[in-house]
This record gives structure tokens, C-alpha cells and sequence, in this order.
């Protein structure tokens, strides 16, 4: 009868640099393969999808003027969770990090007013219209005009976002299976001097 | 262009989330290369074969619907060959245990 594996140490911090940089908890814990892996893939995966929606599929929008949003157990809700509520995909994607953080800006520091030219959200200072809810004229256009490649695109957005709540895991508490556990792997070695 | 070739070019985008996801995923469950490469090409394969199967399925019930109970009784016996006949038959047999007297020759 072998004994039970020592209980695993978790991480916080590296789990918190998971979350800013997807794969950086990893390299700083010495798992620099998996760590790059995870940023590669991930991040390749969550702009991809930004290009086929033509960037314009990332934002949270400003719901002050939306009809209430009015939810069984919670009741009526404001601010953010309103928000989310008219736009539940940002749900998925904040969690791949510092990527979406620009979505936050814009929803703090978008004026309500509208551009006088164009309609639309005037720029902002420093991300312009990055991330920037468009509005709903634009939003027709894209979702009429366009071949389903910007629906598709906000799916990868959401399903990189997700993919990285596992590797936050993953540096927090290591992967799912640990390999030393399975049958078929090499019985691990006695430490120096133990048993003597 | 043809309106089929149109409809489907968006999935042209799909095999690079079928694999970024598996290779991802598997990497979140094993820490050793062979095992996230291995675990990560049985993703792939499950998937494909899932999408390629609902694609093909829906191809032939669109281009044949007047066959659609034949179709859909052929469907069903692929279904259950492949959920329970295939495992039955591809079932390896299990060792007895460490301390069984059972096939102990006397």
C-alpha cells in the first residue's frame, strides 16, 4: 500500500499573475514551457477572435439609460451588474486579464453624450474607440452586413477568458492530475538518507 | 462564390480553436509533455469527429428530407452500436485482485 500523496501548496500570487498575464504564474513558478503555451494559445485565441470582429466585439456597455434590468432573486440591478446583464459575454472574457481591462476604462470614462459628427461614443483620451461600446447603429451594421464571422468571434473572445480561469487554477493549485500519482509512471525516488 | 462555399467558410476558423482549446486544456490537467501532446490530440479527434458528425448528419437530412425516418433510424443504430455494442466488444478484461485465492491452482 503506497501512501497518500503530501497535499499540494498553492500559490496565490502566481495565480494572480495567471489572471494579469495568462501563463506568467506558470513561468514564474519554473514551468516556463507551460506558462508560454498558455500565453501563446490564449492570447492568440482572444485577439483572433478580436480580428474577425473587426475589434469591436470586447466592451461593457453603459446601461444607465437602458431599460431596468430586473432579475428574480436580486431585483433591479445598477452600475456594472446592469451592465453585465445587457452584456453577459464580458462575464467570460474579463477573466483573461489585463487584455480586457481597456473595456473597464472605456466604461468608466466614456461621456454619456454622443459625438455631435459621427453619433456614436465620442474617443476617449487615450484608447480612442478601443474597446469602446459601439452604438447601436454600429451594432446592426456588424451583425447585418457582415458573414457570422463577428458572432464567432466574440465566442473565441469568451472561450479564451474561460480557458484562463483553468490556468489561473492551474498556477494556484498545479494541474488537475499529478503524473507522479498515475500507475504507470516512475515510482518516485527515496529522498537521501531517508530510511537509513 | 457559391452560397454553400460562403456559409461554410466561416468554419474554416474552427480548427484553431479545436486546438488551442485541447492543447490549453490538456495542459491545465498534466504537467509532462507527452501526456498534454497525447491527452491534447484525443481532444482534438473527439471534437472533429463531433462537429464533422453533426455536419455530415445535417448535409444529408437537408439533401435527402423526404428520407428522413430512414435517416433518422440509421442515425439511431449508429448510436447505440457506437455508445453500447463497440464497448462491449472492445472491453478489456479486468485482472483479478492482488490477493485473490480465485485462480490459484490447487
Amino acid at each position: 500500500m503506497s501512501s497518500p500523496p503530501p497535499p499540494r501548496k498553492l500559490d496565490p500570487l502566481a495565480a494572480v499573475l495567471s489572471y494579469l498575464l495568462p501563463g506568467l504564474g506558470q513561468v514564474v513558478q519554473g514551468r516556463i514551457g507551460k506558462g508560454v503555451l498558455f500565453f501563446v494559445g490564449i492570447y492568440g485565441l482572444f485577439f483572433y477572435g478580436m480580428w474577425m470582429g473587426q475589434m469591436k466585439n470586447v466592451w461593457l456597455p453603459d446601461a444607465t439609460e437602458l431599460p431596468d434590468a430586473d432579475v428574480p432573486v436580486a431585483g433591479k440591478l445598477f452600475g456594472v451588474p446592469k451592465a453585465l446583464y445587457y452584456r453577459p459575454q464580458f462575464v467570460g472574457q474579463f477573466w483573461i486579464g489585463m487584455a480586457a481591462w481597456p473595456a473597464l476604462m472605456q466604461y468608466a470614462s466614456t461621456p454619456p453624450e454622443p459625438d455631435a459628427e459621427t453619433g456614436g461614443p465620442p474617443p476617449t483620451k487615450y484608447l480612442g474607440h478601443y474597446m469602446q461600446a459601439p452604438n447601436e447603429a454600429a451594432l446592426n451594421d456588424l451583425q447585418r452586413n457582415g458573414n457570422k464571422l463577428w458572432d464567432l468571434g466574440w465566442v473565441y473572445t469568451v472561450i479564451a477568458g474561460v480557458l484562463n480561469v483553468l490556468v489561473i487554477y492551474d498556477a494556484f493549485a498545479g494541474p488537475v492530475v499529478r503524473d507522479e500519482d498515475e500507475p504507470d509512471a516512475a515510482p518516485a525516488q527515496p529522498e537521501p538518507g531517508a530510511g537509513s | 462564390m457559391t452560397p454553400l462555399f460562403a456559409a461554410a467558410s466561416v468554419y474554416w476558423h474552427l480548427p484553431i480553436l479545436l486546438v488551442v482549446f485541447s492543447l490549453v486544456y490538456s495542459a491545465t490537467r498534466h504537467d509532462r509533455w507527452d501526456r498534454i501532446l497525447w491527452e491534447a490530440g484525443g481532444w482534438v479527434v473527439r471534437m472533429a469527429t463531433f462537429l464533422v458528425g453533426i455536419a455530415v448528419g445535417l448535409y444529408v437530412f437537408s439533401s435527402y428530407p423526404d428520407y428522413w425516418p430512414y435517416l433518422a433510424g440509421a442515425a439511431a443504430a449508429v448510436a447505440v452500436f457506437v455508445m453500447y455494442v463497440l464497448p462491449a466488444l472492445t472491453k478489456k478484461p479486468t485482472p483479478p485482485p492482488a490477493n485473490s485465492t480465485a485462480n490459484v491452482p490447487k
